[in-house]
């Protein structure tokens, strides 16, 4: 009788601690979860490494083949700066497609702003970035293709 | 003669030089659907599109649902998922409206000008009417354009269940410098 009742305060035990490291282990993944952030973009590889007019020719000409390939990927874009606007204290950075109007736009990660804001229009850069793929303006009739947390390739 | 072409060319300059349509392609949208429960659900697109017509008021903007950057990787997963924005078939929010009683307001001289601003805000091809105060300051030619309001989501088809985790009414700023 009394070794009936040991075994079952053991196993008590035992399922009390299963709990409790289940629930630790729960507690650290959703820690892990809630604090990630992204990478720095400067340290990750890029995807693929591309001309700004390479890229604009593949969004115009099938968007959703370019967007299937391209979006939310690391691209190393180059090109010759066409215009440096500053959204409140951040640079972002555009190549513009003379022809059409159609347009890359970079912003940048808060760290590689101050260095993006230094360009000039007709600089050559390469920049890389998280591709968001291409939106249709309405107001501008032109395509849009935009990247966030970018920096200048070095 | 040369007082006539001086005349007409100063009035020209003065009709033509403040450009009727002003732009960026860099105006600033934040998105804050955070609660006391948790505080990742915000996020801010620095590359949204807004135009504005100062004559006529009419005033537009457009961003790439994509392009709203978190500092959370799964929270933004989360944000672009079907249930969520759907961005793979949703890819913009838009704003189409006017100011109004625009001709009130002389958008060519420095000042700074509340006005409201009344348009259609379309999130997931689901428009609703939406009218906010705004401020419109201008200095020198360009015009800083600064907004705040709140949506609800539920308008949109959005619901963002019990757990009192994401605010269903999140607070939209909106700013735009526009030349």
């Amino acid at each position: 009788m009394k070794s009936t009742s040991s075994h079952k305060t053991k196993w008590i035990r035992w399922v009390l601690l299963a709990i409790v490291l289940i629930g630790l282990a729960g507690g650290a993944v959703f820690y892990y979860i809630m604090n990630m952030t992204f990478s720095d973009t400067a340290s990750k590889k890029p995807a693929y490494t591309v001309s700004a007019m390479e890229l604009l020719t593949a969004f115009q000409q099938d968007d959703r083949a370019a967007n299937e390939k391209y979006t939310e990927q690391i691209l190393a874009v180059s090109g010759r700066v066409t215009e440096v606007e500053w959204a409140d204290t951040s640079a972002t950075v555009k190549f513009v497609d003379s022809l059409t109007g159609s347009y890359l736009i970079f912003d940048f990660q808060a760290d590689a702003s101050a260095e993006a804001g230094k360009l000039q229009p007709g600089d050559s850069v390469l920049l890389k970035g998280s591709c968001s793929g291409s939106m249709y303006s309405q107001l501008r009739k032109v395509h849009m293709i935009s990247f966030k947390r970018s920096v200048i390739a070095h | 003669m040369k007082k006539t072409i001086l005349f007409f060319s100063l009035l020209t300059a003065a009709t033509f030089g403040f450009a009727q349509v002003k732009q960026t392609t860099s105006a600033i949208v934040s998105f804050d659907a955070t609660t006391p429960k948790d505080a990742l659900p915000k996020a801010e697109n620095k590359t949204v599109i807004a135009q504005l017509n100062t004559k006529t008021g009419e005033i537009g903007f457009e961003a790439a649902v994509k392009n709203f950057s978190f500092s959370n990787p799964l929270i933004q997963e989360h944000f672009n998922e079907e249930r969520w924005m759907n961005s793979g078939k949703f890819p913009a929010f838009t704003f189409m409206g006017k100011i109004n009683d625009a001709q009130k307001y002389n958008f060519s001289k420095n000042g700074v000008y509340n006005v409201t601003v009344t348009g259609q805000m379309t999130v997931k091809d689901k428009s609703t009417v939406l009218t906010t105060p705004a401020t419109i300051e201008v200095k020198n030619g360009s015009l800083v354009a600064t907004a705040n309001f709140s949506i609800t989501l539920a308008d949109y088809g959005i619901q963002v269940g019990d757990g009192g985790k994401i605010a269903g009414q999140p607070k939209i700023t909106v700013s735009a410098e526009l030349k």
